[in-house]
Order: structure tokens, then sequence, then C-alpha cells
């Protein structure tokens, strides 16, 4: 085993006990950059030389200061950041032209919170554009490809932070959400997802894509390993006007042994038809070990997953058209032309479910419906406490499958849009293979806040299952 | 999907609002592909939401302010450092008036 297959804890607690040096960690993350990203492209930007020279510095550190790990969580851990949180004098590029060389004067919170705890920022990651996807496939710059094949797409629109994670090109990463782009890339490429609660991290310095739904959320090798990045970048944050007052609570996992009497729900809307059998299978294998650790089943209703598919496109296509309307070109980056086609077509729709004579019936109705989706999950949370669904309903798609399929993202998504829509916090975790050798992915979905309940319940599946643990041949 | 197709002069008038630079090809294409995400949208249409409230951010807060103290922000330089059109410590944008 090399260093950078190392997950998030055990890299703390190997540097904490001088078993290696940040430099050596750093070093072998660069070297296996160096040897594959060639083939799965995962970042838009490295930091070589810059992060030996931080990476020595904290070994100065280190040294000095025995106690310094207790304040500063992530000193020296090498870290991937998704190209749309505002890095300072970083290049930030959300994967468009428009930005191509934007270098932001500041950091995101994220980042900002990140760097406090130590965390040495070892590149940016690939991603659609404007987060607009779920394959890396509109990133204006390239695709970056699935570990576990690379003829088939990591999926989106985190894709570079998941295939960089996947790759154990880096220890952890951080990527975004706005309704399955943390969960699906997960499920894609074989590792955990968290999508926080939304509000629960702060969008400060996050490119705005749906400012309603975004939520910012770390992609790791195992659910410990979420759970340590989310308590690091979760909190109040004045300057973000959605950010949450409620703190986290401090979450122990170790201290959990099983799941007694937990009530877990399954939406059998969300077991569609169209779903692969393979996933189908790995899910009934998953149910029957969290029935195991003690779990009680219980089979749902919750809305059909199509009105949520319609609901996020026209409330997303309208918040981007509003948030995309501030790229002129005059303060940073290059003029409205350089929008990709993408995100020229969601401009488009967005201008128009906002526009007069159309508003009532788009924007509106989708709002309307939106509320009705928020209390399908309050009435549903009030029979079960956790649900458990597949998280996509194929496994990954081979490069080229969005081309000329407008709708590709939406429908890649639909289990995620209606939980992402009403804010909640979600997990996606690797629970078998299917077609093609490729991994499968199960979510759990909690009521709002209830990280604290969804990070023990996957912990405990990943103590009993060896899924996270499987290495793509590269 | 069965979908009356959006008139290229509806597609010309919405590319104007979003300030948007279409090539002819896109100005087709974006007929057929509106149109078509606007027929998906039509089930929302089988969901009675009468006596429901709209939804615009789940946080439901409003009047979010910070308490009024001056506190650190970009220096000019910083915030200018983006642009490509900087003059004299002020953004040029174009001429409003001919």
């Amino acid at each position: 085993m090399t260093l950078n297959q190392l997950t998030l804890v055990q890299a703390q607690a190997g540097l904490k006990k001088k078993k290696f040096s940040s430099e050596e960690l750093v070093n072998a993350c660069l070297k296996r950059i160096q040897k594959v990203d060639e083939k799965i492209k995962a970042f838009l930007t490295l930091e070589a030389e810059a992060v030996l020279k931080k990476a020595k510095e904290v070994d100065k550190l280190l040294a000095k200061d025995e106690k310094i790990s207790e304040t500063k969580p992530l000193l020296g851990i090498p870290l991937a950041i998704k190209d749309n949180f505002c890095t300072k004098d970083l290049k930030t590029t959300a994967g468009s032209l428009v930005l191509s060389d934007y270098k932001p004067p500041y950091d995101a919170t994220v980042v900002k919170k990140l760097k406090e705890a130590g965390a040495i920022i070892i590149g940016k990651t690939n991603l659609d554009a404007w987060a607009h996807g779920s394959s890396t496939e509109t990133s204006q710059f390239f695709t970056t490809r699935n570990p576990w094949n690379v003829n088939f797409l990591p999926g989106g629109s985190s894709g570079g932070s998941a295939a960089a994670v996947a790759a154990d090109e880096v220890i952890g990463a951080i990527g975004s959400e706005t309704a399955g782009s943390i969960r699906q890339p997960a499920a894609w490429c074989g590792i955990t997802g968290l999508k926080p609660t939304y509000g629960r991290v702060s969008r400060y310095g996050l490119i705005a894509m749906c400012s309603s739904t975004d939520s910012p959320g770390p992609l790791t090798k195992s659910v410990e390993d979420a759970c340590l990045l989310l308590q690091i970048i979760a909190g109040y944050d004045l300057k973000d006007a959605t950010s949450i007052k409620t703190s986290l609570p401090k979450i122990n996992l170790a201290k959990f042994k099983n799941l007694n009497g937990l009530k877990l729900g399954l939406p059998k809307q969300y077991f569609l038809k169209e779903l692969e059998k393979e996933i189908n299978k790995a899910l009934l294998s998953a149910i029957k070990i969290f029935e195991k650790l003690g779990a009680k089943i219980k089979w749902v209703d919750l809305l059909e997953p199509k009105y949520a598919v319609a609901v996020y496109t026209i409330i997303q296509r309208s918040e981007v058209s509003s948030n995309l309307a501030r790229f002129d070109g005059i303060r940073y980056g290059q003029d409205r032309s350089f929008f990709g086609e993408e995100a020229k077509r969601r401009i488009m729709l967005g201008t128009y479910t906002l526009s007069a004579g159309y508003y009532e019936a788009y924007y509106k109705k989708a709002q309307l419906v939106r509320t009705l989706i928020m209390k399908d999950f309050e009435r549903v949370f009030k029979e079960v406490e956790l649900l458990l669904a597949p998280a996509t309903p194929s496994v990954a798609l081979p490069l080229g499958t969005t081309k000329e399929a407008a709708m590709f993202g939406e429908l890649q998504d639909i289990l995620f849009e209606a939980s992402s829509l009403a804010g909640l916090p979600a997990i996606s975790l690797p629970c078998g293979f299917g077609r093609d050798g490729l991994p499968v992915g199960l979510q759990i979905i909690g009521p709002s806040l209830k990280e604290d309940l969804i990070l023990p319940t996957a912990y405990l599946y990943q103590q009993v299952t060896d899924w996270h643990k499987k290495k793509p041949k590269l | 999907m069965n979908s009356a197709l959006l008139p290229e002069k509806e597609i010309l008038k919405i590319a104007r609002l979003a300030n948007l630079p279409l090539k002819a090809s896109e100005i087709k294409k974006f007929q057929k592909q509106l149109s078509e995400a606007l027929a998906y949208a039509a089930v929302l249409q089988e969901l009675k939401t009468e006596n429901q409230s709209a939804t615009a951010q789940v946080i439901r807060s409003t009047n979010v302010t910070r308490p009024d103290e001056v506190v650190a922000s970009l220096s000019q330089e910083e915030a200018l450092s983006g642009s490509r059109k900087a003059y004299k410590g002020y953004f040029k944008v174009k001429s409003i008036f001919k």
C-alpha cells in the first residue's frame, strides 16, 4: 500500500504518530497524479511546486509543536477542490471558458476553513461547466474518465473530485451538489459522497448555480472521512444569507455499535422499473445487511420522482439565468459569447420561465409543487427515521452519452432531485458492482439537520462491508 | 416528445432578454430543445396546488442582515484585479448614450 491510498483518518493518524511526513504524503499523491491523470483527467489546475513547499513548512511545524494537530486537524493532508470554489490567487474556472483565466481575490468560506484546519490544497478538479450536468462532458476543457473503466463517464458535476478520490490521486476532495452533483459521481466512481442539509455548509465563494439548493460537501474514501470533513466545513457564516445557525453536534462514530430499532424506509417509487437489474440486486443485499445491523425495514410511499424532475428543471434554469447574468466580462472573466452550449440552453429556458406571461405557469407552479415535495418528506419522516434507496438508475454510462441529450442530467439525477429541492441531507455509498464491472451506489436520505443519524448508519454499513475498500486497476 | 415548437421570434426575444449572443444553428436547436423541456414540465399540471404557499428556499429566513459595522473588504486593486478593462481605478463599461 502506498501513502496516497490512505483514507483521511489513516493519513491523519499516520502524520500524528510520525509514521511519515507531510512531504512524503504529498509526494505520493503527486506521483500518482503524474502516473494516472493523463488517463483520468481529473485535474484542471495542479499546484505541484507550491504544495511541496507547503508540505515542508508543515513538517517543520509538526517537528516543533507536538500538539499542533489538535487545533489543525487536517495539517499536512492534501485535498482536491472542485473548480467552482473560489481559491485566492489560484485559477478558478467553474469549467467554463468565461472564467478561463480568473484568479479570485478571496477564498470561499469552505476553502478558508480547510486551510485554517491545515489542509494542503493540491489542485482544482474538473466539473461540468458551471456545474451544469452529470458527466463532466459539458466542461469546456475536457471530459474526466471513470477510474474503473476509462471508456465510461465519472458522473458529475463533481466528476473530477470523485475520480481523483477513486483513483487515489488525493486523500479526499470537496465537491458541491445542487441535485445529485456529489451523490451521483460518488456512486459512479465507487466512493462515499455526502450532501449536507442545505445551509449547513456556507455557499460563500462557491460560484452560484442554483442558489436555493447549492450545497458544498465531501467526496471521500469512507464515511469516517466524510464525517471528519463535514465537521470542519460546516457552520454558520455571516456571508451566506441562507446559512443555518443550528450547529452540527459532535459526531463520534466509534460509539455506534448497531442500528437496533432504527426505522428505515424504502420508497417504492424509487425502485424504478428502469433500474438496472444488478442495481436492484445490490440494493436487496444491502437491505439485508441493514436488517442484520438491527434496522426495521418498511416500504413507504413518496411522490413519483418525475414531478421533482420537472420542478427542478424549472427552478434550476430560472436561478441559473439570474445567477449567470452577472458574467458580463467587465469586472472579471470573458464576455457572454464564451458560454458553452449547455449554459446557454439553461440561461435561455430560465429566462423564458421567469419572463412576463410565463412566470405564473412555470416558475410559480414549480415553487408550489416544491412545497408539496417538502410536505411529502415531512409526512414520510413521521413514519420512518431514514430512507434507503438506489442512488442512480444505471451504473456509469459510456463517454459521449450526453451528446444531444438535453435532459441527460435531470434523468440521471431523478432519484436525487426531490431531496435536494427539500434541502435534505443524504449520503451515497458504494454497495456492489453491476454492468461492465462498474460500481453501484445506494443512498440514505434523512430529515433536515439529521447528518448525525445518517453518518452513523452509513458508518455501520461500512464496518461490515468492504465495497468502499475496493480499488480500480489503473 | 410531441410539443408545439416555440416560434423563432420568441427565441430571439429571450436571447435579447438574456443578453446572449446565439448562432443561427443554436436558435434552431434551442427552439426544439426548449419546447421539449417545457413539455416535460407540463406534468406539474397533474398536481393540485390551490392551497399551497410557494417555496423559494427551504430555510425560510427573511430580511437577513449583518450588524452595521465596518468590516474588512477587498482593496480597490484587488477588486479590479480580474478586469480586462480597468481604467484609472475604475471598471470601464460600454457607453450607453451615443
